[in-house]
């Protein structure tokens, strides 16, 4: 599409670019916070994502959609923020897990609906901070950002059915969390 | 499946950036695309009339009561407070300024952080106003002894201001502090440039008490590197708009020494994420601490026709010589060999030195490279008397 199509359909690049810091700053400040649990490097973070974008468009391209974008640009901050806290690799984490992703047989010991109908969301929200970062991830683009699958898939560059099995799986883990801590209130209160 | 979707998106909309927290950022934001124009825009300057027409849609109600009341303001009393602006102590004029014109401006001061620095513009216009008097020989003593108490007043009030912010906000806290201490220190060399003894009573005397005060305070609160960082992006995007702003006004030579100090500071930013990178926080907010005082004072310079008339630059902020340079300087001490001569031993650790600092600079590697310069001029001084250096390099101002 020409250029001056566009401006004159959707208005200069600048007021698009002030219109999607408008649109989607709170979203994008709320993914960080999920992820990085820390508000000050949260927000820089947002910054950060938008003077990217900004030198994206001064070097001359232009971003068609700026949802998708934005969140690959904040995704991949978030991911240099833990390399530079020195989180945990993905590998090490999987060998911790136990076996490799992709078994989508894993998906059937227990559907994600049953594993949410057990689950008391306000609690779960607040434990995704405790669960490791590969698992917080896509559970962070798929309930607080409402992202589907596919979109998911795009965003960390894996399949549809490793983000799934990631999704399943962080889901347990928070169900196995919430339970003891359940557990572990019981038995002061019978005590 | 979707209930608990829904309760999740539920509980996490109540996670979204305060008011504060986004004002900030979208005047960072905006500071930035100022800054960065899109391509076809010719200059720094020229995204802002667009910029500014948005932005009005950004305004908040304060902003747009600020604007209305300064406008019928100045409407309804037609230019008098922008004649009172000019008056010094004696004018008739001068209780407007005092009394209307700044206690108008007060009433707008929303933060502590903009308090503290409100009051501290205020300290800066008394002196200002003193000098000028003392300029046309119109200094008397008790004018001097008024000027200096209202001068002790306003340093009070931001120190005071200051205080109270670190109750409630040590970081914030600490940056109004690091600021507050540039303030003075622009004012200090102002009184040491002007080749008059010192005294520690009227004006000269209150500003060095106040500086006393902050080098004396104990609190040992630092900003965070992240914190420290933005105040330095949103100060170093200012002082590069006043440096375009400028560029008419000001001859070359103003111009350049502007420029060094600017890639100066920019050298200093890089240095201290570098730092930050390898070392961590502190030793980042360090280096990053004096770049905002720098920041400050090229501000002042830039800004205060009383700053600029009164002392140099090279005196508020020094020329901070570049790795090139200083193994410019370095070099200097090597003695020349003819043909066949090789150099002494002190000279060849030397020049070991040099090869080494200069081969992590081809690499990118600035941090080292400082390290062993450093490490190089230690050893220089040591050998004081073989290997001593003279002269200073040109630094290209």
């Amino acid at each position: 599409m020409p250029e001056s199509t566009k401006q004159g359909e959707e208005g200069s690049q600048e007021e698009r670019f002030l219109k999607a810091f408008d649109e989607f700053s709170d979203a994008l400040f709320r993914h960080a916070m999920y992820r990085l649990s820390d508000r000050e490097r949260a927000v820089e973070i947002v910054h950060d994502t938008f003077t990217k974008v900004w030198t994206y468009l001064r070097s001359g391209h232009e971003v068609e959609s700026y949802k998708p974008f934005l969140y690959k640009i904040l995704n991949n901050l978030v991911i240099d923020e833990y390399r530079k806290r020195k989180d945990v690799s993905l590998d090490a984490l999987l060998e911790e897990e136990g076996g490799s992703e992709g078994k989508f047989d894993e998906l059937h010991e227990g559907s994600l609906e049953e594993l949410t109908f057990a689950l008391d969301a306000k609690k779960a929200t607040e434990l995704i901070h405790e669960i490791p970062e590969v698992y917080r991830e896509v559970i962070v683009l798929r309930f607080i950002d409402g992202l589907g699958p596919r979109e998911i898939s795009e965003l960390v560059e894996e399949s549809e059915n490793v983000v799934s099995v990631r999704i399943h799986r962080g889901m347990k883990l928070l169900r196995d969390r919430l339970k003891s801590i359940e557990d572990a209130a019981e038995q002061r209160r019978l005590t | 499946m979707k209930s608990f979707n829904t309760e999740v998106a539920k509980h996490a909309k109540k996670t979204r950036l305060s008011a504060a927290e986004r004002s900030e950022l979208r005047e960072r934001i905006f500071s930035y695309m100022e800054y960065h124009p899109l391509p076809k825009q010719s200059g720094p300057v020229a995204v802002r009339p667009s910029a500014s027409r948005t932005r009005w849609e950004f305004l908040s109600a304060t902003y747009a009561r600020v604007a209305a009341g300064a406008f019928a303001f100045v409407f309804i009393l037609a230019g008098i407070p922008l004649v009172a602006e000019r008056a010094v102590p004696g004018d008739i004029l001068y209780p407007i300024k005092t009394q209307v014109n700044e206690q108008f401006r007060s009433q707008f001061v929303d933060s502590p952080y903009e308090k503290i620095a409100f009051e501290t513009e205020l300290m800066e216009r008394r002196i200002a106003e003193a000098r000028l008097l003392e300029k046309e020989g119109k200094l008397s003593p008790e004018v001097e002894a008024e000027i200096a108490e209202a001068v002790k007043g306003h340093a009070t009030a931001a120190w005071a201001g200051i205080a109270e912010l670190n109750a409630s906000d040590a970081e914030e806290g600490a940056i109004a502090k690091l600021t507050f201490g540039s303030a003075l220190d622009v004012q200090s060399a102002i009184f040491a440039d002007d080749g008059e003894a010192e005294t520690e009573t009227g004006i000269e005397g209150v500003v060095r008490a106040a500086r006393a005060s902050v080098d004396a305070d104990r609190s040992t609160t630092t900003p965070s590197y992240t914190r420290l960082s933005a105040r330095v992006e949103l100060e170093t995007t200012r002082a590069h708009e006043l440096a375009t702003s400028v560029n008419g006004s000001a001859t070359e030579e103003e111009r350049a020494k502007i420029d060094r100090r600017l890639g100066d500071i920019e050298r200093k930013i890089a240095s201290a994420r570098e730092a930050q990178e390898a070392e961590g926080d502190t030793e980042g907010v360090e280096v990053l601490s004096v770049a905002l005082t720098d920041i400050q004072k090229l501000i002042s310079f830039m800004t205060d026709i009383d700053v600029r008339e009164n002392v140099a630059l090279d005196t508020l902020v020094p020329v901070v010589l570049t790795p090139e340079e200083r193994i410019a300087v370095l070099r200097e001490g090597l003695p020349e060999l003819e043909e066949g001569e090789a150099y002494d031993e002190q000279s060849a650790t030397l020049a070991v030195y040099i090869t080494r600092a200069e081969e992590l600079l081809a690499g990118g590697n600035i941090r080292d490279a400082e390290k062993v310069i450093t490490e190089a001029e230690i050893f220089v001084k040591g050998e004081e008397g073989s290997l001593e250096i003279e002269g200073e390099v040109e630094v290209g101002e």
